[in-house]
């Protein structure tokens, strides 16, 4: 397994994670509890990118460095929209 | 002469967490320090200085949105916890001439104001929690 393949792979568990709580968010009315489900996805993107970081530091220090490659769980609802165009949706986060 | 080849920021990218402020921010500024630990002892004639650590502060500025599950209400999904930030100059893919900032922060202070005859602005300030710094990705 190459470095890129294990951390895509310890990715993995972070999406599932994010994507889960986006279905909860979803499905939920406006509320307390909806606010606190939207904290937590947010904390699970950034345990997500210290994996990431930690990898990168790693290759640093690697003989044979490569890049790892760059994600957002995030941010593809805004992916290709023109300025000015509005929002729709929260849990579109295709990687 | 070597030609310039400036831009105007005109759609920059700005993403607190899955708060997306990149249709509705008017600016932002990401500023990054390391502070210096006087090394001067007796004898010295110049200063000394070691390098010490460093930071990472964002501040932005945007329009806000009140309408359900919007800006405002992603905004207050930040506080008190950790969030992914990434800031380009443009909102279009990620390339050597359009960097991707990213670190790992938390917001600080979060403004939000209503002042009469004017379209509703909130402003905040994200700092630095992560001990990985900030990295400067081309990566696309």
């Amino acid at each position: 397994m190459t470095v890129v393949e294990r951390f895509l792979e310890e990715l993995k568990p972070f999406r599932a994670q994010y994507d889960d709580l986006s279905r909860k968010i979803d499905s939920l009315e406006e509320g307390p509890v909806r606010l606190a489900l939207k904290k937590r996805r947010n904390q699970v993107e950034a345990n997500a990118r210290k994996v990431r970081d930690r990898y990168i530091d790693e290759q640093m220090a690697s003989d044979n460095p490569v890049n790892i490659p760059r994600f957002s769980f995030s941010e593809t609802k805004i992916r290709n929209k023109e300025p000015g165009a509005k929002l729709s949706g929260d849990t579109d986060t295709d990687e | 002469m070597a030609a310039h080849d400036h831009q105007v920021i005109m759609a920059a990218y700005l993403t607190l967490g899955s708060a997306a402020l990149t249709l509705d921010g008017v600016q932002a500024t990401l500023t990054t320090s390391v502070e210096f630990d006087e090394d001067t002892v007796w004898g010295d004639l110049w200063k000394q200085r070691k390098i010490s650590l460093g930071d990472v502060q964002l501040t932005f500025e945007a329009i806000n949105d009140y309408t359900d599950n919007e800006l405002d209400e992603d905004l207050d999904a930040l506080i008190r916890t950790e969030i992914a930030c990434a800031l380009r100059p443009d909102s279009g893919a990620i390339s050597a001439t359009n960097p991707e900032y990213q670190f790992t922060g938390a917001v600080s202070t979060l403004q939000k104001t209503f002042q009469h005859g004017k379209v509703p602005r909130v402003s905040g300030t994200v700092m630095l929690t992560s001990g990985s710094g900030i990295t400067r990705d081309v990566t696309p």
